[in-house]
């Protein structure tokens, strides 16, 4: 599913977030918003997601318009800033409750899920019992589970020891394998030149760089 | 489909797991139930259901500013609709900073979940003036009081209604009286919805608040909470608010808060917001 | 640190909001007996009234004074109404549900390790007092100075009391009559106190409980309740006791609106209040554990 920003310019309130954003990101790829903190990576995410609309230009997937032609891109799963959850329900409880919406998947694919990103033994513990880290697997567990065509991952290594980061480039790949058009982005640079087959440096919501990893090596 | 299972869910999360609110409306039904008999009691009279009713919900007079008679707060009045008002303030901005987010997306469109909250709102009100009627005859049947919505004159003992009160025989108010205030607190529960996605939640219940007061002291036609009032209803004074118009008009508003919202929705940006 | 927190409670738009909010029903109030009393003429009035505030021609025009116009002596209007109502929520606004926030988002435990939690919390409460009262006076303020343009005062008259309703024996009603400014200027305090004291009530609501809009709107709803409580007790009791007045919207109004004002009663709860308030905060605030 390729996404293309058109001349893409959002604001919040008076501040420019987002500035004339002009790009396409290609289906079945792996691709990298590199930035320091508040350079607009969120709501980059954001736009692409159909969660905000931009205040001038357009945002499509595969061809139709974001807010005019289709309010959410069709097939997509989000990971964005901390992912909430209900607090009184299990991790397995609140997966299921967001899986019954769309009705694509079974239990057995949720479990599946949680083994891959390790919270088996923590399935049917309470949301509220949760770490920090296990909060941020139940993210990635929800964005994925379903299979989207775009996985979009904001920051996915936040909280996760050395483990967690290695599950985190397993999926990475996985997806891409699988055919997803996966938009990750995160702090640390080499995880993100490893993961990704193109980078694109954002700085107080412009593009600053684009550049595809390891190039000259290959 | 979809818009029924954010229903289901709205529901459950909302509603059912809100046990507290019910004890509150529990409690509240209680306390009132106990200061009307005792009224009655002093003045060595028994009441109906419709009588209790009209205690609750009957409001206050027409007030004339005066010199020398200030204006009395109707608190009973206030009491039952500012904390249901209360009540179903915070649900829904809390599901769009939260977990409704997870859930928005994956709907395909914004008005499935709009239009699920406000049905949401709609339930969750009637269901705790439902809550309340039925604490009631629980209340009234332990007591071995009279189950029924007639009202008798006993009821002019503590409700005054003023000079221009209709002769009883001619007083039929058993569906406004239960139908006016949930319609009311309904429309405003609505109202209060949209206003919290357009300003923040708290203010909004602010104006909800404001909107109960000015309606309590000014009699007016704009001023909605008029027709809530049985003491203010033209089926009991002769110069009163007439009720089929209080009716049309608050269906009228809650119908516009809801394509309003739905068109403010549309285009709302949805970020995490503080609260 | 107090100098920031105060600083941080005005400097806000919450405050701003609260305070125009405020400001409006006050100044709807005084447009109100402005309209009414002084005509299209304003000086008229005052051909009726000597340098010491007596009249000159008639003594019904004690009625039609400043002492009865500005908001602390304002039965009619629907503003002053919404005012009185609305002062639990309207002093709560500014700063009261700060701590909330701090403690949510984790600013608390910057503040922690950097200072003691005792200096913290003083300076919270001086913020929140101070804000709280500044909603409540200013819009006075503003509405005495609205009036008292336009409406000469007049010295009450206690064969008026039928519309004064300032019955003998209640908090203040010799001042009414000998001295009705310092009447008016600790009813003015009063209010200013109470302001401060309903902001830190809802303060000190949230070391007990974590929701926002139970923090703002807790003392409002119990407000009504103790309203709803004294009329449903004097039904009750009516033949047995004297019924005094212990909604504070009720006795922050200089006139008995409902029942007495009687100031052993007044001085009870609000130092109950203010016991209850900064014993929560300074003893249970100091407690907290920060997580």
């Amino acid at each position: 599913m390729a996404i293309i920003f058109n001349h893409v310019t959002k604001k919040i309130g008076k501040s420019i977030v987002i500035d004339d954003f002009d790009i396409e990101i290609p289906s079945n790829q792996i691709t990298g918003f590199k930035g320091i903190n508040g350079s607009g990576k969120t709501m980059l995410m954001r736009l692409i997601a159909g969660l905000i609309y931009p205040t001038m230009g357009t945002v499509s997937i595969d061809g139709k318009v974001l807010g005019k032609d289709i309010t959410f891109p069709p097939s997509i799963g989000v990971m964005l800033e901390n992912p909430a959850f209900l607090n009184g329900y299990t991790g397995y409880e609140n997966l299921c409750l967001l899986a019954d919406i769309k009705s694509e998947i079974n239990a057995d694919r949720i479990k599946e899920v949680f083994n891959i990103v390790g919270l088996t033994e923590n399935m049917n513990k309470k949301y509220r019992k949760y770490s920090l880290g296990m909060k941020q697997r139940l993210g990635i567990a929800a964005a994925i589970m379903e299979k989207p065509d775009i996985v979009l991952l904001d920051e996915p290594t936040n909280s996760l020891d050395e483990s967690g980061v290695e599950m985190v480039k397993r999926i990475v790949r996985a997806e891409k394998e699988r055919g997803a058009t996966v938009i990750i982005s995160c702090h640390d640079g080499e995880v993100l030149d490893e993961l990704a087959d193109d980078v694109i440096c954002i700085k107080s919501g412009k593009i600053t760089d684009r550049y595809v990893p390891n190039e000259s090596e290959v | 489909m979809k818009y029924i299972k954010f229903l289901r869910f709205d529901l459950r999360n909302g509603l059912l797991k809100k046990y507290m609110s019910y004890i509150g409306i529990a409690l509240f039904t209680t306390i009132v139930f106990l200061d009307c008999q005792s009224v009655c009691r002093s003045f060595d009279t028994g009441f109906t259901l419709g009588e209790y009713f009209m205690y609750l919900y009957g409001g206050i007079k027409k007030y004339v500013p005066t010199p020398g008679e200030p204006f009395k707060v109707p608190y009973l009045w206030l009491l039952n609709h500012l904390l249901i008002l209360y009540f179903t303030l915070n649900y829904t901005s809390a599901d769009l900073n939260g977990f409704g987010q997870q859930t928005i997306y994956r709907s395909g469109g914004r008005v499935t979940w709009w239009l699920s909250k406000c049905s949401w709102q709609v339930i969750a009100i009637c269901m705790y003036y439902f809550a309340s009627w039925a604490v009631l005859v629980l209340l009234a049947v332990a007591s071995r009081e009279t189950i029924s919505l007639e009202i008798t004159q006993n009821v002019h003992l503590y409700l005054d209604f003023g000079k221009t009160l209709i002769p009883f025989e001619q007083i039929d108010l058993s569906t406004e009286l239960l139908l006016l205030p949930l319609l009311f607190t309904v429309s405003i529960g609505l109202m209060q919805l949209t206003l919290s996605i357009i300003i923040k939640p708290a203010f909004a219940y602010i104006i909800s608040a404001t909107i109960c007061i000015m309606s309590s002291h000014t009699q007016s036609p704009l001023l909605f909470g008029n027709y809530a009032m049985a003491a203010r209803c033209n089926k009991v004074i002769t110069d009163g608010m007439n009720a089929t118009v209080g009716e049309v008009s608050m269906i009228t508003l809650s119908v516009i808060c809801v394509a309003l919202g739905a068109v403010r929705f549309r285009r709302y940006d949805i970020l995490s917001r503080e609260e | 640190m107090i100098r920031n927190e105060i600083k941080r409670s005005i400097c806000s738009k919450a405050f701003l909001f609260a305070l125009v909010m405020m400001t409006l029903f006050a100044t709807l109030s005084a447009l109100y007996y402005i309209e009414s009393w002084s005509g299209y003429n304003p000086e008229e009035l005052n051909r009726y009234v000597d340098a010491e505030g007596n009249s000159k021609y008639s003594p019904d025009f004690a009625i039609m004074s400043l002492f009865s116009a500005w908001l602390g002596g304002d039965m009619l209007s629907l503003a002053y109404t919404v005012f009185f109502t609305l002062i639990p929520i309207g002093a709560a606004i500014p700063f009261a549900w700060s701590y909330h926030v701090e403690r949510k988002c984790g600013y608390l435990k910057n503040v922690a390790t950097r200072t003691e939690r005792k200096k913290y919390l003083f300076a919270k409460t001086c913020a929140v007092f101070l804000s709280g009262a500044a909603v409540i006076l200013i819009p006075y303020i503003i509405n005495i100075l609205m009036v008292s343009a336009y409406i000469p005062y007049h010295m009450p008259w206690a064969g008026y009391n039928f519309f004064n309703i300032v019955y003998f024996g209640t908090m203040w009603a010799d001042l009414f009559f000998t001295h009705p400014f310092l009447h008016m200027f600790l009813f003015v305090m009063l209010n200013t106190l109470y302001g401060g004291i309903y902001a830190l009530l809802s303060y000190a609501i949230s070391f007990y409980i974590k929701n926002l809009f139970a923090i703002l709107f807790m003392p409002f709803v119990v407000t009504l309740a103790v309203g709803y409580a004294e009329n449903a007790l004097f039904n009750r009791f009516r033949s047995t006791v004297t019924p005094y007045e212990i909604d504070p919207t009720k006795f922050l109004h200089s006139r008995s609106i409902q029942f007495f004002q009687n100031s052993k009663v007044i001085l009870f709860i609000t130092v109950a209040l203010v016991a209850f308030s900064l014993g929560t905060v300074f003893i249970k605030g100091r407690k907290n554990e920060i997580y």
